[in-house]
């Protein structure tokens, strides 16, 4: 029974493990107030948008393949809307307070980004 | 004279059809469509009636050369409207305008900023698809402008017994920039009963003496009195004199 269960855990940490495919948001715009965007972490105004190309990294490979797709926790504080190219998004600030950006790649959950919603 | 007047003729005839419809539009941050200015209200100096403003001198800021205006005054009311054919694949997509914060940017019977900073509204689907969107710049007025013929009135107005004159006001943020958006305004005037204040003469709008526009008609009698116009907590007073 233990050995089962040790080997479900290092089946689960070697699927989590194998996949170390990072995430770049790139701005493709220039919001009117300034917006920051670093590794696992967005601080964006309220009342800005921002458009953003995703980028999947695997390594220092880019994976033009992998399909993004992004969702903020709780709804009402940071807006995340799909763009019309492919791999864009438009993030924008509904009402101050913090939320969690969820990262999804191919259909797997992947990350949490942390954002922050801020007075202008 | 008359020359003076016919030059602003063809600005005037975009000004007379603004209000209540569109401006050309400025294209959007994403290039998928353009984004067009509308005044909802006939305070909005965007869409003025008269000549009391020289209208070159703000076509600039007020976009009536197709963008959107430079800044629209806090708690003013305006609207926008987006005008593209976007697809997302074969679908053609329903877009609705939104601002992207309801916290700070009302929608009932246009848009209305609670206080000043960059207002992003989005052309968007039911799907949470945003096709395109832009910024408005929402500014604090600093200070006021009366205007009369064509020009800034400079501390005195002097109108001939009997005679009309249109005046205008216009709202200043910092920097001097004129400000769009509907506001609403307070005249007064002060002293002897030398001139009266009306609704803006041949207002096809129904004009309104809360307007950014009035008709200020001088009596029988020459004398001096003062005008004032007000916006929260900005004003601006000239001097009328009235002479034979």
């Amino acid at each position: 029974m233990n050995l089962r269960i040790a080997f479900a855990l290092s089946c689960a940490a070697f699927a989590a493990g194998c996949d170390n495919r990072t995430l770049e948001l790139d701005p493709v715009t220039s919001p009117p107030r300034p917006v920051d965007i670093h590794a696992r972490s967005v601080t964006i105004p309220v009342g800005v948008a921002v458009a953003v190309q995703a980028r999947v990294f695997d390594g220092s490979d880019l994976d033009r393949e992998a399909r993004v797709e992004l969702a903020a926790s709780p709804h009402d504080v940071l807006g995340v809307d799909r763009g019309l190219d492919r791999g864009t998004f438009v993030l924008y600030g509904m009402h101050e307070g913090s939320a969690k950006l969820e990262v999804t790649i191919d259909g797997s959950r992947m990350d949490y980004w942390s954002a922050s919603v801020r007075n202008q | 004279m008359l020359y003076q007047w016919l030059r602003f003729a063809p600005l005037a005839l975009v000004l007379a059809g603004c209000r209540g419809g569109l401006s050309t539009g400025q294209v959007g941050e994403l290039g998928k469509g353009s984004f067009s200015y509308k005044c909802v209200a006939n305070a909005d100096p965007v869409c003025r009636e008269s000549l009391a403003v020289e209208p070159y001198s703000v076509a600039a800021f007020f976009g009536l050369d197709g963008q959107l205006p430079a800044a629209v005054a806090t708690g003013a009311r305006f609207d926008l409207g987006y005008y593209g054919a976007v697809y997302d694949g074969l679908e053609r997509l329903e877009l609705t305008l939104t601002p992207a914060t309801s916290q700070l940017v009302s929608s009932k019977g246009g848009y209305q900023a609670a206080r000043a900073g960059a207002y992003a509204f989005l052309a968007r689907s039911p799907s949470g698809v945003t096709a395109d969107f832009v910024h408005v710049e929402v500014v604090d007025p600093a200070a006021l402008e009366l205007w009369a013929r064509g020009q800034r009135i400079d501390g005195k107005l002097q109108l001939k017994r009997n005679e009309s004159v249109d005046v205008g006001v216009l709202a200043l943020g910092q920097g001097g920039t004129p400000l769009a958006g509907g506001a609403v305004w307070s005249w007064s005037l002060a002293g002897p009963q030398v001139a009266k204040i009306q609704p803006l003469a041949n207002s096809k709008n129904g004009g309104t003496t809360a307007d950014d526009e009035i008709t200020l008609v001088a009596g029988s009698s020459q004398g001096t009195a003062k005008l004032g116009a007000k916006l929260g907590a900005i004003s601006q007073t000239v001097d009328i004199e009235v002479t034979p």
